[in-house]
């Protein structure tokens, strides 16, 4: 090839190799065909599925010649047939050879035409015609001149392909990832995507979980330290869930501890697993976190208060078997012993004092139930403050006798209001008996204060006390502060009278020390 | 011959419904309210021949009596019955101790107190 054709192919070339679509690469080729060898029209199309050509892009060629070759198929024309196998025709003349199709030949009667094909990887994919005005040879030269081009289109084309289907596959995974990210955030879950390199994708669960600590996107800077066992031991590094992912392990339902930045701590519940490659090759490693602390405490509290009410059934079948025992006895020295009148008439009156405790504590079972069933109602009537505490402390004045407590009363007068006096009864017998058992035999004092608004009791003993931490929960139900194997009692007095005092609108308020005594206040509305 | 027995409770009417009771049936009964008050008691008086010892106790429990009275030989030999509210307690702690329930009624006792006197 001498000089003036090789600087016409490298034209071309340079038209073409900027070039990025298939159009692009058809539309430059078909005017520097033109323009490089003297034609009237040229034309780059693909062979399509089924036997069809489709033209990509035509320059010089009449719009009914374009319309009629888009309804042909390539076994419609010889020419094309033999394109189509891979061989290339040269026409020096259009009427002249039989193989041009007619409405070509009817176009360009005494034109020439060439068509070769384009071939990528040994098969042809299309092809590049050229038609001329006139009739003449195609000289070797000529002919390879017009191969060269179709070689190098067919690179361009291919080039182009690849470039789009990388771009469409880029769009592909674009949009994967967008809908991923989309599904990811509606997930009331939180996910951990990790990569081999480290580089994490997260959910915004994962920042509600975790808050602002979550936003880096390397997985190295979270794994360490903020993780613990329920026990509160942290996690090896080979224990968590994402490095044991990298390894090839599943986890599943794993509840953990994990401190926040701001120092609370959540409990969560964690599935994770490894993703793996076709080839089974550990790419990444998924890790699901659930908030579960709410459940947890929820059922932390079920389970204290199962085990509440177990402790208060044993401790109440307790506390019915000291009375129903002694009553028992007292029967039986009754019926057993020969026993003078004054002995009699004691042992009489002790049996009294069991049933009337067995009376109290049926009572204050009932009352409990009423209550949780919120079935306890008031009957308030006009009630002297003053005589029902003369009643309790007269009635406890025996027992505190016999524990050895002095039981000092102040009452000055009538206090009137407008009250339950059974149940504020309850209350005060309540607070003489807590006091009478935690009062280390000190003495016990009681006092009434009255204002035109409100009236007070005031029972205070100089016993164990209370602490602090102990003064909120012990008006809990079924609590008490000290072990229930020491002392006696249901545990549910000071629950019981606050709500009664509750009831009428008051307040029980409580000030103690531990080692200090206790004194408890009920403040009743006039 | 009076047989003395160590009550250890601190329900003053079971101590005193009980006490009779024992009494009527040739014991001498010595009383204590809780397990602090026991083994003071041991420590001051010759050793009785068996002791009643309740669970629920304040100061000093009944397990805590029972550890302690273990852990000295002059005591450690005493046949002692854990007469408790509590039907089914915790026996380990107990080691050896025979137990009978209060609601389980006096002739029960009785059999108890003549089965480890045997």
């Amino acid at each position: 090839m001498h000089g003036e054709s090789l600087e016409r192919v490298h034209r071309v070339i340079a038209a073409l190799s900027h070039r990025v679509t298939a159009k692009e690469v058809a539309d430059a080729l078909v005017r520097e065909v033109v323009d490089a060898v003297g034609a009237c029209a040229s034309r780059v199309g693909l062979f399509v599925q089924g036997g069809g050509f489709q033209a990509v892009s035509s320059f010089g060629y009449p719009q009914e010649l374009v319309a009629h070759w888009a309804a042909r198929r390539v076994t419609d024309s010889p020419m094309m047939r033999e394109v189509w196998r891979g061989q290339s025709v040269f026409a020096r003349r259009c009427s002249e050879d039989p193989r041009v199709d007619p409405k070509l030949a009817q176009c360009f009667g005494d034109g020439a035409v060439c068509v070769v094909p384009i071939v990528v990887a040994g098969a042809p994919i299309g092809y590049l015609s050229v038609a001329f005005d006139h009739a003449r040879e195609f000289e070797p030269e000529e002919r390879d001149f017009i191969h060269l081009l179709a070689t190098h289109c067919g690179q361009s084309l291919e080039r182009a392909r690849l470039f789009e289907a990388e771009r469409a596959a880029r769009a592909a995974a674009d949009s994967a990832r967008r809908e991923l990210e989309t599904v990811l955030n509606q997930l009331p879950v939180a996910v951990v995507i990790a990569n081999r390199d480290g580089h994490v994708v997260l959910n915004d669960a994962v920042r509600s979980i975790y808050g602002t600590q979550m936003r880096t996107t390397n997985l190295n800077n979270y794994t360490t330290g903020h993780t613990r066992h329920l026990d509160g031991r942290a996690f090896g590094e080979g224990e968590l869930p994402i490095p044991r992912a990298f390894q090839g392990e599943q986890t599943q339902g794993l509840l953990a501890l994990i401190t926040l930045v701001d120092g609370s701590t959540r409990t969560v519940s964690v599935n994770a697993g490894p993703v793996r490659s076709d080839t089974g090759e550990i790419t990444a490693a998924v890790a699901a976190f659930t908030d579960v602390t709410e459940r947890q405490k929820l059922l932390d509290d079920l389970r204290d208060a199962v085990t509440a009410r177990d402790d208060f059934l044993s401790i109440a079948a307790h506390e019915l078997r000291n009375p129903l025992a002694a009553l028992g006895a007292q029967l039986l020295g009754l019926e057993q012993m020969a026993l003078d009148e004054g002995r009699r008439a004691q042992k009489l009156s002790a049996a009294q004092r069991q049933v009337r405790r067995l009376s109290g504590l049926v009572e204050e079972l009932l009352n409990v139930s009423r209550i949780v069933h919120g079935r306890l109602s008031l009957e308030c009537e006009r009630t002297d403050l003053a005589q029902v505490v003369v009643d309790a402390t007269d009635r406890m004045a025996e027992d505190f006798a016999r524990g050895g407590t002095p039981l000092d009363v102040e009452a000055a007068g009538p206090v009137f209001g407008h009250w339950d006096r059974l149940r504020l009864d309850l209350v005060v017998t309540n607070l003489l008996s807590n006091a009478l058992r935690y009062g280390r035999k000190q003495p016990v004092r009681v006092r009434i204060e009255a204002e035109a608004e409100v009236a007070r009791v005031l029972v205070e003993d100089r016993g164990i006390g209370i602490k602090a931490e102990d003064q909120t929960r012990i008006f809990e139900r079924f609590v008490r502060a000290v072990p229930g194997r020491s002392y006696g009692g249901l545990g549910i007095g000071l629950w019981l009278s606050r709500q009664i005092v509750d009831g009428h609108g008051g307040r029980l308020r409580l000030e103690s020390g531990e080692g200090e005594g206790a004194r408890f206040t009920v403040e009743l509305p006039r | 011959m009076s047989r003395l027995l160590l009550l250890v409770d601190d329900d003053l009417d079971v101590r005193d419904a009980f006490a009779d009771l024992l009494e009527l049936h040739g014991w001498t009964v010595a009383q204590a309210g809780d397990g602090l008050e026991a083994l003071q008691w041991l420590a001051q008086n010759p050793a009785p021949a068996v002791i009643l010892l309740d669970l629920k106790m304040p100061r000093c429990d009944g397990y805590q009596f029972r550890a302690a009275q273990l852990a000295d030989e002059r005591w450690r030999d005493i046949p002692t019955i854990v007469f408790s509210g509590d039907g089914s307690p915790d026996r380990a702690p107990l080691r050896g101790a025979h137990v009978v329930s209060k609601s389980a009624g006096f002739a029960r006792l009785g059999a108890a107190l003549e089965a480890v006197l045997r």
